[in-house]
């Protein structure tokens, strides 16, 4: 008698998850994408087999979304099969691609990468599963031993539980923080017609990056959110025509002047935030809190200096148990609610969509997000010459900003959907103005040229 | 490769600085460009999904059909003249809107499929209005007419390919064979309606044979060929 095939296992999307299918559209998805690139080229085959291992062992992040009458759930699904890298990175994850899988591996040359839904994972998740299938195919082309360490699982034990989990409801607390309903500062641009997704990246000394944010006192994150903000705050100065010097005259603002300050906004950076290293726990699964940090220009022109000093207390002021606990209780007491509970899926996702597209975004300029150091055990890294990560661009502004750091150099990827390259050229002049030796390398198809 | 603008070091190769657009040029040095981050971009195939268009365009044909159905039946108690226009109509949504139905929009199906319905039709006017004019008349120029399309659509589909002269042979040899059946169409209307033969389709059938005749030849000659499409081409 054929053995009984075991019915796929399902789960509920986890708190942070749930946003994501409901804010998707045709032209744009909540995704991010890890690669990384081996010294030799990439053979599909042997990849493929590398990803039908992980994907059993990971089955929280190798699933597939659906619709139940209430909610979206995932549901565990077969490996997807590699595909070579299209022209650009994360081009449309779309509804029809997500219900198959939520998750997509790439190769191009040699580099392998994988592209997430937010849904199934969030960046430190995404990134722990990209790493054992890296283990994996390094293990499989080059027969060597790759130890269990850094992160790497053994792919042959069952998913412990506590990997399937949503930490979010097991550390809500009873106090809702206020929601910053602060309407901040947003970049625009004329949008690509096809919404081509620029890549830059700009490939920085790790060590000089630490070193000059330690002599500020500083994170590498503070460091370069008080960067962006400065880049920020200068967009937002041409863009009225203010000439920020003017604040010091000692003759004092016109009428005119005054007014045009008056339209200044805030400028905000998101940082997310790994709230395992807060609160414990190895939940694959999203478990990210946000916090924004800026500055009001409308107070006045800020100097680089009194940016590393406002961004590195606001850190640690917002980066505690505490207030990150309050700042994702709402979003829980919100799926608990018993009257939104019973509202059919159709109508909820509609509501959700309303409160994404009204707040969802309005609340910070931009997001800057780090994965850190990236480290792999020895015998499986000397055959890694880079570790990527790269965010989507968010559904309303056209940048986003991501950073992590492989052998010496770190990797900050500015991605753009519109035309202008406007902020990365600011902010990486910014970063070779104080200092730093940047290479630029870029996806860009159409850059004008300018004699 | 440095950006002289942003002062930033460029991709080997790259041909302009990706943040300003400063062309990056260096007489003395030579750089071997390094790989593209991607593969050459492409256009993306923009997808059409014809479920929506099938739906409404099945709405539009149904809607007539169902209210004729119900007006005659209320004013005749039977299907009196509805039966024509839900004949028309299902004939007209076969040939526009069956295709749309399948992914391999093959006209070596479609076509025949599409004239052997609008044959059906002429066959239920015929019965409905007692004409007896299908079999005699009807049957034969339809079949024949969905003979030659087939046979056209045919050996353009499968033969043509990379030499686009055959298509000289193809249309050349069909209009000779139309004109054949315009004197089969003069004979079958006296044998059906009784009308005498005056012989008119032999005018059409000596100028379907010379244009036809001449097509062939075009086609047979190579220097003809080269000399007409310098005259005529667009």
């Amino acid at each position: 008698m054929s053995e009984e095939r075991k019915a796929p296992r399902w789960m509920r999307l986890d708190n942070a998850g749930l946003i994501f299918p409901a804010s998707l559209r045709k032209t744009w998805s909540n995704a991010f994408r890890i690669s990384v690139t081996m010294e030799d080229p990439i053979d599909p085959d042997i990849l493929q087999n590398a990803l039908d291992r992980v994907a059993a062992r990971f089955l929280g992040i190798c699933a597939r979304l659906r619709r139940s009458f209430f909610w979206f759930y995932l549901e565990e699904t077969d490996s997807p099969t590699v595909h070579e890298d299209s022209y650009q990175p994360l081009i449309g994850m779309k509804w029809k691609d997500i219900r198959r899988c939520a998750i997509r591996v790439l190769y191009y040359r040699d580099r392998m990468a994988v592209e997430f839904f937010h849904s199934v994972t969030d960046g430190t998740g995404g990134m722990i599963f990209t790493k054992n299938l890296a283990a994996e195919y390094i293990r499989m082309k080059y027969g060597e031993t790759v130890p269990l360490e850094e992160d790497l699982k053994d792919l042959d034990e069952p998913v412990p539980e506590e990997e399937l989990v949503d930490s979010f409801q097991e550390h809500a607390g009873p106090v809702a923080a206020p929601r910053d309903d602060l309407h901040v500062f947003h970049l625009t641009g004329e949008t690509e017609k096809d919404r081509f997704l620029h890549q830059t990246c700009g490939i920085l000394d790790a060590a000089t990056l630490r070193t000059k944010a330690k002599e500020k006192g500083i994170t590498v994150t503070g460091y370069l959110t008080a960067i962006l903000l400065k880049c920020l705050l200068d967009i937002q100065y041409e863009r009225l025509h203010i000439d920020p010097s003017e604040d010091d005259s000692p003759k004092g603002l016109t009428l005119r002047e005054i007014r045009k300050r008056k339209k200044l906004r805030p400028v905000k950076v998101q940082i997310p935030v790994n709230l395992r290293q807060i609160y414990g726990g190895c939940t694959m699964r999203n478990f990210v809190a946000v916090v924004n940090i800026g500055v009001d220009p409308r107070m006045g022109d800020y100097s680089l200096e009194e940016l590393f000093g406002i961004v590195h207390h606001q850190m640690q002021l917002n980066i505690t148990a505490k207030n990150l606990r309050a700042i994702f209780t709402p979003n829980v007491n919100s799926e608990k609610n018993p009257i939104l509970k019973i509202v059919p899926l159709p109508l909820k996702t509609l509501i959700m969509r309303i409160v994404f597209d009204t707040v969802g975004e309005t609340v910070s300029t931009t997001c800057l997000s780090n994965l850190g150091q990236v480290r792999f055990p020895s015998a499986a890294a000397r055959h890694i010459r880079r570790v990527e990560f790269i965010l989507g661009s968010q559904s309303q502004a056209p940048y986003n900003v991501s950073l992590t750091s492989w052998d010496g150099k770190s990797y900050v990827e500015i991605v753009r959907n519109s035309v202008e390259a406007e902020l990365e050229q600011k902010f990486f002049r910014r970063l070779v103005r104080e200092g730093f030796h940047v290479k630029i390398e870029s996806n860009d198809r159409n850059t004008p040229e300018r004699r | 490769m440095y950006c002289i603008n942003c002062g930033v070091e460029l991709q080997k190769g790259a041909k302009v600085c990706p943040l300003c657009g400063t062309k990056v040029y260096h007489p003395d040095i030579q750089e071997t460009p390094e790989p593209a981050l991607y593969p050459r971009f492409s256009e993306g195939e923009e997808t059409f999904s014809p479920g929506a268009v099938q739906f409404i365009l099945g709405f539009v044909f149904f809607l007539p059909i169902v209210l004729c159905l119900m007006i005659d039946l209320n004013m005749n108690h039977g299907i009196v003249w509805s039966g024509f226009v839900c004949c028309g109509l299902a004939s007209l949504y076969i040939a526009v809107c069956l295709p749309l139905w399948f992914k391999r929009k093959n006209p070596v199906i479609f076509v025949p499929v599409a004239l052997t319905a609008l044959l059906l039709t002429a066959l239920y006017i015929s019965l409905k209005t007692h004409g007896g004019w299908f079999l005699s008349f009807a049957f034969p120029v339809g079949g024949a007419l969905i003979l030659l399309v087939e046979a056209i659509i045919v050996l353009c589909r499968y033969t043509v390919g990379a030499y686009p002269h055959r298509l000289l042979y193809i249309f050349g040899g069909a209009v000779i064979i139309l004109g054949g059946l315009l004197v089969l169409l003069e004979f079958l209307i006296k044998v059906t309606f009784d009308i005498p033969m005056i012989w008119w389709s032999i005018y059409p059938l000596t100028a379907l044979v010379i244009i036809g005749v001449m097509m062939i030849i075009v086609a047979a000659n190579k220097k003809l060929r080269r000399s007409l499409h310098k005259k005529l081409f667009i």
